[in-house]
């Protein structure tokens, strides 16, 4: 029978998949996310984390206190650009390009990309 | 037990996965150490452009050209299907008056230097790409600059590599390097490597590591901070300067450089400054979603140039250490083992030499 079910509903990825890359050598749910991209979709691992701890511990022998969760990053669920962008006008002094500037010693054009 | 190769790569991410891959392909014996598993480091952490045409001097731009050239062979020879590079085209976009004689200076120089740069107009500029602000004064254009899928980048170097017979130590930090009868010892915290020559591919952690082997490798971590929005309909086709979509919808933005060490984490400050950047350039961002916020730790040398070639002090020590190790993977892999395998390059590695930044003692 075949046991394969979806673990990342977001992003639509399975069991196998998953399997799949821990048999590639990862043993940690960034990596796993890296390489399937299971846990990057809209609800950011809110569903499929827990599913892949499980694997974890299950097929890549983690200790299920020791595994690292994923680093949780603003913002919790998803907000329009607009309310990101704080009170600030698009002409106010851009911290972004000033702080380029000052951290590569006034070199800011050079930036590398 | 001890590992044992005829050369040893600290770091698994573009850069030293690319070197790995190089070298396996020529027939050498080659071993990867990583601290996590490759791509958990910077060259992963990245929006991914195959940049070329704003970078200077225009040397260095040639140089990004050379290697964004050889991506399409590259990406063949990996034998993993799609790593999503595409070459876009690049444009920059130019807000100020002050910012448009500076853009026509840049393309006068690497006219000189053979490298395709246009300006162009506002009305050219929406003509090509609708989405951006009708508020701006004009671009700069090259058809070099593209993007690549960065997980799909390292994840496929590295299983090619490993195809071609290197091996890969992961999960394994460096806690110490020593020389034995003229070998090098990688301790790490998975075991012992050791081999005849010693590559440093550590990216922002290249100082640390460096100093473990007796020299001073002058590159620091920067942070740049990037949002992440839901999944769009097609919305810009070029590789913006700090903006970007992948094949799946997404748009990455961001173009913030933080000196604050390893901190990884997002600040309020940069994300509404970001925000901010993203509806400049793309007013039509405005009612999008964000679904996350990434940092990047980049590596950033001194002068901002690749610090490529061997460490004359430390003899069999190499160093590949630059802040676009996205952009340069195929060349630097490529040039790297021409260096460890015949000696003679086909790119002159003096600029790029870490002889450069000889202190007067």
């Amino acid at each position: 029978m075949n046991e394969d079910y979806i673990v990342c509903r977001c992003e639509e990825v399975t069991r196998d998949e998953v399997l799949d890359a821990l048999r590639d050598g990862a043993r940690d749910l960034s990596t796993v996310k890296r390489w399937t991209r299971c846990g990057m979709g809209a609800c950011q691992g809110k569903t499929c984390s827990r599913l892949v701890v499980n694997l974890l511990q299950e097929h890549a022998s983690r200790d299920l206190d020791e595994i690292e969760s994923v680093s949780a990053r603003a913002p919790v669920r998803p907000l329009t650009v607009t309310i990101l962008m704080g009170d600030a006008g698009l002409d106010e002094e851009d911290p972004i390009s000033a702080g380029a500037a000052t951290l590569l010693g006034g070199r800011g054009e050079e930036r590398q990309g | 037990m001890t590992r044992s190769a005829e050369l040893v790569i600290i770091g698994g991410g573009a850069v030293g996965s690319s070197i790995a891959f190089h070298l396996a392909e020529a027939g050498r014996e080659v071993m990867v150490v990583d601290r996590g598993a490759p791509g958990a480091g910077t060259s992963a952490a990245t929006a991914a452009w195959v940049w070329v045409h704003t970078k200077t001097p225009s040397w260095y731009a040639a140089l990004s050209q050379l290697s964004a050239e050889l991506y399409p062979h590259f990406q063949k020879r990996l034998e993993a299907g799609d790593i999503e590079y595409r070459r876009t085209g690049g444009l920059q976009l130019l807000f100020t008056p002050e910012e448009v004689e500076k853009a026509k200076r840049l393309i006068e120089g690497h006219r000189k230097e053979g490298i395709e740069a246009h300006l162009l107009s506002p009305e050219e500029t929406l003509a090509r790409e609708p989405a951006v602000s009708p508020r701006i004064l004009g671009a700069t254009y090259s058809p070099l600059d593209g993007n690549v899928n960065p997980f799909r980048l390292v994840y496929s170097l590295a299983k090619a590599a490993q195809r071609r017979g290197a091996g890969y130590l992961t999960y394994a930090p460096v806690q110490g390097i020593r020389r034995e009868r003229g070998r090098f010892v990688v301790e790490t915290r998975a075991g012992e490597v050791e081999g005849r020559r010693l590559i440093i591919c550590a990216g922002p952690w290249a100082a640390e590591v460096g100093r473990m082997a007796g020299v001073e490798i002058p590159t620091r971590p920067v942070r740049g901070q990037v949002l992440i929005t839901e999944v769009l309909a097609p919305l810009v086709r070029h590789t913006i300067q700090g903006l970007r979509q992948t094949l799946n919808g997404e748009i990455l933005f961001g173009f913030s450089h933080e000196e604050v060490g390893f901190d990884r984490r997002n600040t309020p400050k940069i994300i509404e400054a970001t925000a901010r950047f993203g509806v400049k350039c793309v007013p039509a961002l405005a009612k999008v979603n964000i679904v996350r916020c990434f940092s990047g730790i980049r590596a950033m040398p001194e002068d901002g140039l690749p610090i490529l070639g061997p460490v004359p002090e430390v003899p069999q020590l190499f160093v590949a250490s630059m802040h676009s190790g996205i952009t340069l993977a195929p060349l630097v892999g490529q040039v790297m083992t021409e260096l460890l395998t015949s000696g003679e390059t086909s790119v002159d590695l003096k600029p790029l030499s870490i002889t450069r930044f000889a202190r007067g003692a």
